[in-house]
């Protein structure tokens, strides 16, 4: 990245956060998770579940349970304030203003007795102290912003008229209406068919783009946000693994659980022949470790294919290389963990 | 299998087992409370068949009528024009009851395996539900060592069979939905979306445990999805589906490799290409923008016309294109006039004479893929 000398819009340090379990103990959702989201643009957390991801948006939202959840460590960083830092009131003016977010679920996330245009409207008039018959044209310019093409139509619509796909474009438009330097998308297209994950990603880019505005997007879909990130930021188990620029995270992942991720997704050049068996599609076996005991080591050297004595024991630090980061020893001789193949 | 000999299917593999013959699925629908009701044409006469091993794999986007489809086939939700026959009877004229005989051997499974299993029963009752209700099993031991060789089959051991679905991670319990859906021994097994709401790496496993069943039971699955690489990848056969018709279909590489829908041709345009990215300079997708039109107003014509590419106006607006082979022999069907790679047409993008909303997002160029 080019922009590396000045300070990143927001910057996630040693972020650890612990959930306390209704039968007693607690379990470490995220242990020591840091990066930086630079001005302008677009960082990727991907991840399956368990990993932390959601954990990582609600604390930059300051939306974590209380109580329940608490936070450990760490300090999240945007524009020189320390979020976590901040008093609720100060806090209550950044979300929805400077921080904007989409929720994972479209069908829900609106209410069904307003139209999108009174949702939108009071997005806006939230933060923007502006007459009704500004807002609400500053709502179609908005909605038109997203891809709806007769906005001063669509504009009356209440939300069960609207498919998925145009429900969420709704509440990305909801995101943008205070003008937000950072925009956090939580699953935005978890709930929606290819064809849509791969319109509402680029619309997601495009209005980065257009907007100058930074994009923190998290995501199990580690190949349709590829397309939209300058970084991605690979989750396991509440660490960060593995980061770098989507083109070499894909081609050439160093992590052996970045190896196994990119091998399990089906790939549309293997066919089957009727009568004859082929080979199985590569798998992580095994499971999450438990987030309730005490780490020690790797925390993928329980499903490691690589493992070797050293990973049960000593916990591997994130080693730099050329064009990215990741968390195994094995980078630290060779800088490369073997072929992905 | 013991069983194996049994099932009367085992004699020929060339003769299909399922037969969909010009199959329409209406729903009533009410513009008002006074008004005489329209019709949706969820599914518009669609014809496939699957043959007995095989997997047919259904593809489209949200809404294209795949899910109604799929259970119109086994029949849980009423056909209203066109036939079904399985394994050699007509089971489109048969009452509720005449079909409960065949239940057995048509099975089910769902997307979502948080809402498909009973949470106030144990694994126990859930797999051996079916071999309780059909009387498979002479004593409960019997039906007890059913449940624990199916609870085996799909990876899961014997120390399970009390334990409640809340339990489950969502990976195990599809493998649960699996296990009580293949214990009855069926021949037939619709998959709706049954890898959709889990991780890749939990998917992958799915995937590779149905098809060992498969290679196993030589059960056949109609394997519904909106992710096309997942049908590409785990189906003999794809047919692709577009607002209640089937546009395209052939074997899985055929329909892959030479795409000759239009619509076709752009699904596999929004897939992204596992690492081929060069960032966000450059997107030279071709990706299908706006959303397919309401099926309660579906436009004259080809079905895909108000989004196509290659549309002939004064043609593909008017007439419907029939599902048929280009290459005479090669069982690759394809409903277009113009289907790609057969002349030139002007390129104008994606979506562009549509009605349905545009997304500013996805303009690109109708570019060579």
């Amino acid at each position: 990245m080019s922009s590396v000398s000045e300070t990143p819009l927001l910057a996630v340090r040693d972020l650890s956060v612990s959930f306390a379990m209704a039968e007693g103990g607690s379990l470490q959702a995220l242990d020591g998770v840091s990066f930086d989201v630079p001005s302008g643009r677009t960082v990727a957390i991907v991840g399956e579940s368990g990993c932390g991801k959601t954990a990582t948006a609600l604390s930059i939202m300051r939306l974590l349970p209380s109580p329940g959840a608490s936070v450990d460590r760490g300090s999240i960083l945007f524009q020189g304030d320390d979020l976590l830092r901040l008093s609720e009131r100060d806090m209550q003016r950044i979300r929805g203003g400077k921080i904007g977010m989409i929720f994972q679920e479209p069908l829900t996330a609106l209410n069904p007795v307003y139209t999108i245009g009174a949702q939108i409207i009071e997005a806006i008039r939230l933060h923007d102290r502006m007459s009704r018959a500004a807002s609400r044209t500053r709502a179609i310019d908005l909605l038109h912003r997203v891809g709806f093409s007769r906005p001063d139509e669509r504009i009356d619509s209440y939300p069960h008229e609207l498919s998925g796909g145009m429900r969420q474009r709704v509440l990305i438009a909801m995101a943008l209406a205070a003008g937000p330097r950072l925009l956090v998308a939580d699953e935005p297209t978890s709930a929606l068919d290819t064809v849509l994950r791969a319109q509402i990603m680029a619309l997601l880019g495009d209005l980065s783009r257009e907007l100058g505005m930074s994009l923190l997007v998290i995501t199990h879909d580690l190949e349709f946000v590829a397309d939209i990130a300058d970084e991605l930021v690979v989750l396991y188990a509440g660490t960060v693994v593995e980061s770098g620029r989507p083109s070499r995270v894909l081609a050439e992942p160093r992590h052996p659980y970045t190896q196994a991720l990119v091998q399990s997704v089906p790939k549309a050049d293997t066919f089957r022949t009727r009568g004859q068996r082929r080979a199985a599609l590569p798998t992580i076996d095994g499971a999450l470790p438990d987030l309730r005991a005490k780490r020690v080591g790797c925390a993928f050297a329980s499903r490691c294919t690589k493992v070797f004595d050293r990973c049960r024991v000593d916990a591997p630090n994130m080693v730099a290389f050329g064009d990215g980061a990741a968390r195994c020893f094995l980078c630290e001789r060779t800088g490369v963990t073997g072929s992905a193949a | 299998m013991s069983d194996r000999e049994s099932r009367p299917h085992a004699r020929s593999h060339t003769k299909p087992l399922v037969v969909v013959e010009k199959l329409s699925v209406l729903f009533p629908y009410r513009k008002g409370f006074f008004r005489a009701p329209t019709f949706v044409h969820a599914v518009d006469g669609v014809s496939f068949y699957i043959r007995p091993g095989e997997t047919l794999g259904l593809v489209g986007e949200s809404g294209c009528g795949k899910t109604t489809l799929g259970r119109a086939v086994i029949r849980l939700v009423e056909p209203t024009v066109g036939r079904i026959v399985f394994d050699g009877q007509e089971i489109t004229g048969l009452s509720e009851r005449e079909v409960r005989p065949l239940r057995r051997r048509m099975q089910i499974i769902f997307q979502d395996p948080y809402s498909s299993l009973n949470p106030r029963m144990t694994v126990r009752e859930v797999v051996g539900e079916g071999i309780a209700a059909l009387r498979l099993a002479k004593t409960p031991r019997e039906a007890d060592e059913t449940v624990v060789e199916m609870l085996g089959k799909v990876g899961l051991g014997p120390d399970l069979l009390d334990r409640y679905p809340h339990e489950f991670s969502g990976g195990q319990r599809q493998r649960i939905a699996i296990a009580r859906a293949l214990a009855v021994r069926p021949d037939f097994v619709v998959c709706d979306e049954p890898t959709s709401a889990l991780d890749v790496s939990v998917q992958a496993q799915i995937l590779n445990l149905l098809e060992k069943l498969q290679d196993e039971l030589s059960v056949s699955y109609l394997f519904i999805s909106h992710d096309l690489r997942v049908v590409a990848y785990t189906s003999h056969r794809i047919a692709v589906m577009y607002l209640g018709r089937i546009v395209e279909m052939g074997p899985a590489k055929e329909v892959s490799e030479r795409r000759l829908h239009p619509y076709t041709h752009a699904l596999f345009g929004a897939l992204p290409k596992a690492g081929h990215h060069e960032g966000r300079r450059e997107r030279p997708r071709r990706a299908l923008a706006g959303e397919p039109p309401s099926p309660l107003d579906p436009p004259r014509g080809c079905v895909f016309h108000s989004r196509c590419p290659r549309v002939e106006k004064g043609r593909c607006d008017v007439e419907a294109p029939e599902l048929m082979e280009i290459v005479p022999g090669s069982h690759h069907r394809v409903a277009c006039f113009h289907p790609e790679g057969t002349d030139e047409v002007a390129s104008e993008g994606f979506g562009t004479k549509n009605d349905v909303e545009q997304p500013t997002a996805t303009t690109e160029p109708f570019s060579s893929a």
